[in-house]
């Protein structure tokens, strides 16, 4: 703070930085408080606690079923983006030809691509061959969108690695996937594990692109997207508050993994 | 050399990832570009070569005008993202290391929780029985409910905002934070005040910051229609439920495809000019 100006600054940047993290969590802490409130109808004032919506949640089968869909779909394509997303970024920190740039391009386009378009693409691409929609078609998806996430994490990491202890591994009679096995990738272990629960949270939450190409069987998103159509209930800020402290823990998690990389 | 060593041992990593990009990416985008050629008949699609669905799109006021006020909105969320998110990382930045780590992480958690209820948040917050109406009138700041919060383009600015001011936050933190300290010391010596600081060289530095973050914001803004559906209402339609409404219960998938397309072609676009303006910057520096 040495450099920052006059104190009268300095406040109001205080100041501001206060408000700006009121702005981001206050909203979130309105669905938690009203889901514990006893009123059917989420407003003030508070009519006292209660936990009778979670109970409401562990006996709605419709919600579970959409929750173990959504963690299959997800483990699934976690473990997809993982090997693509890792041994994608292997080759790529390590080989140069022509349209390298370009092949980076692509896979990392998920990224910016809006939702809408990932989606309809995907339907228009399953429908001309002829494909059911089914939470195969989802996984698929998810697995396209994820592997950006832990091919750049990977990518990063290989960035600061000291291809010196390659070198050694092989000065020592190692062959190339010895070396690849025993010193590399446990090198990159962690940013993988990062890159994994990063990829498993942005699963489970997707809603946009799974909205086209599912069939019957709806994904925990798409669920609580139906029941919000039907109306505000607090059954739906009891399922958010849950969703809201189960993503924040994934990605603590892998922030922690992440961290101990640097 | 090294380099070319590497390419021989390593090529066969690389497949998996592209033929995967180029089975369900690449595939699945060129299957849209194709159809946004083809006519429709009833539920049957025809083949063709037609430019008939970009011109629709175009020339119906009622395509165009969504199209034209979706970009509206897009750029209006991009400069909120940009006017309370540049304050924050400049806060940010300028803390302790430890506390700084701790929230820099706390500032982007959100952007990892579920869109759908960071939307919904905002459903509950401004409904006309919601969170803000009843705390009004339970104080006694007002009698009746105000119809105005929801269903309102400033209902949907304000929520497409939060959603993603982290996408801003995240690159300008970062080109803040490589700014050496002794540019901004050298300023003061030469008689800088702060603003002319701020102004003349702690601004133009984490411009590519700005632009990058904005790029994503825009990009994400023109798809967007969950957002819109819960708290923009009927009456601010954004062309991503347009294009929803197209290939659900409309069944017009070449019209669709088309303005799918076009989406896409802008977002393409920016984020190339982007990318061209952040390699500018970094030559100056």
């Amino acid at each position: 703070m040495s450099s920052s100006g006059t104190g009268l600054s300095r406040l109001l940047l205080l100041g501001y930085g206060i408000a700006f993290f009121g702005f981001l969590y206050l909203p979130l802490a309105v669905i938690v408080l009203f889901s514990f409130d006893a009123s059917s109808v989420s407003s003030f004032p508070l009519e006292g606690w209660t936990l009778h919506w979670y109970r409401e949640l562990f006996s709605d089968g419709a919600l579970l079923g959409a929750l173990w869909n959504s963690l299959r779909v997800a483990v699934v394509a976690t473990a997809g983006a993982v090997l693509l997303g890792t041994s994608g970024a292997l080759g790529l920190d390590r080989c140069r030809f022509p349209g390298r740039g370009l092949l980076q391009r692509l896979v990392l386009m998920p990224i910016v691509l809006p939702g809408i378009l990932t989606g309809v693409s995907f339907l228009t691409f399953f429908a001309s061959l002829n494909w059911p929609l089914s939470l195969t078609t989802v996984t698929l998806c998810h697995v396209t969108f994820c592997v950006p996430i832990v091919l750049t994490q990977v990518l990063a990491r290989l960035r600061r690695f000291d291809r010196r202890l390659e070198d050694a591994a092989m000065d020592l009679y190692a062959n190339r996937l010895k070396t690849l096995l025993y010193v590399t990738l446990p090198s990159l272990r962690t940013s993988i594990l990062g890159g994994a629960l990063l990829a498993f949270t942005l699963s489970m939450d997707e809603i946009v692109v799974t909205l086209f190409v599912t069939g019957r069987d709806n994904t925990l998103p798409m669920q609580v997207w139906a029941m919000l159509r039907r109306g505000i209930t607090p059954e739906v800020n009891a399922i958010a508050t849950l969703v809201l402290v189960a993503s924040s823990l994934l990605v603590a998690l892998a922030a922690g993994r992440l961290r101990t990389d640097n | 050399m090294r380099a070319d060593a590497d390419t021989r041992h390593y090529w066969p990593l690389l497949l998996p990832v592209s033929l995967w990009s180029l089975a369900l990416l690449l595939a699945p985008l060129s299957i849209l570009f194709a159809i946004s050629f083809f006519n429709v008949e009833y539920v049957t699609l025809i083949p063709a070569f037609t430019p008939d669905n970009y011109l629709k799109v175009l020339t119906r006021p009622l395509y165009s005008g969504l199209l034209l006020k979706t970009f509206k909105i897009a750029a209006q969320v991009s400069l909120c993202c940009v006017l309370l998110a540049y304050p924050a990382a400049y806060f940010l930045v300028h803390l302790p290391p430890r506390l700084r780590q701790t929230l820099y992480f706390m500032a982007i958690v959100p952007l990892w929780i579920s869109y759908l209820i960071r939307c919904y948040a905002w459903k509950l917050i401004l409904g006309q029985n919601g969170v803000l109406n009843s705390f009004l009138q339970w104080i006694g700041m007002t009698q009746e409910p105000i119809a105005a919060f929801l269903y309102s383009e400033f209902a949907l600015t304000l929520t497409l905002s939060h959603v993603y001011v982290a996408f801003v936050l995240m690159p300008v933190y970062s080109s803040l934070e490589k700014i050496p300290r002794h540019l901004g010391e050298a300023a003061s010596d030469l008689y800088a005040s702060p603003w002319q600081r701020l102004r003349r060289v702690t601004l133009p530095l984490s411009m590519p910051g700005v632009v990058t973050g904005a790029t994503f914001v825009f990009s994400l803004t023109l798809g967007d229609f969950v957002a819109a559906t819960l708290v923009g209402g009927p009456e601010n339609l954004m062309i991503g439920m347009v294009v929803w409404n197209l290939f659900g219960t409309a069944y017009q998938w070449p019209l669709g495809a088309a303005i799918s397309f076009l989406i896409l072609m802008v977002v393409l676009g920016l984020v190339s000019l982007a990318d061209r303006i952040g390699a500018l910057r970094r030559v100056e520096l």
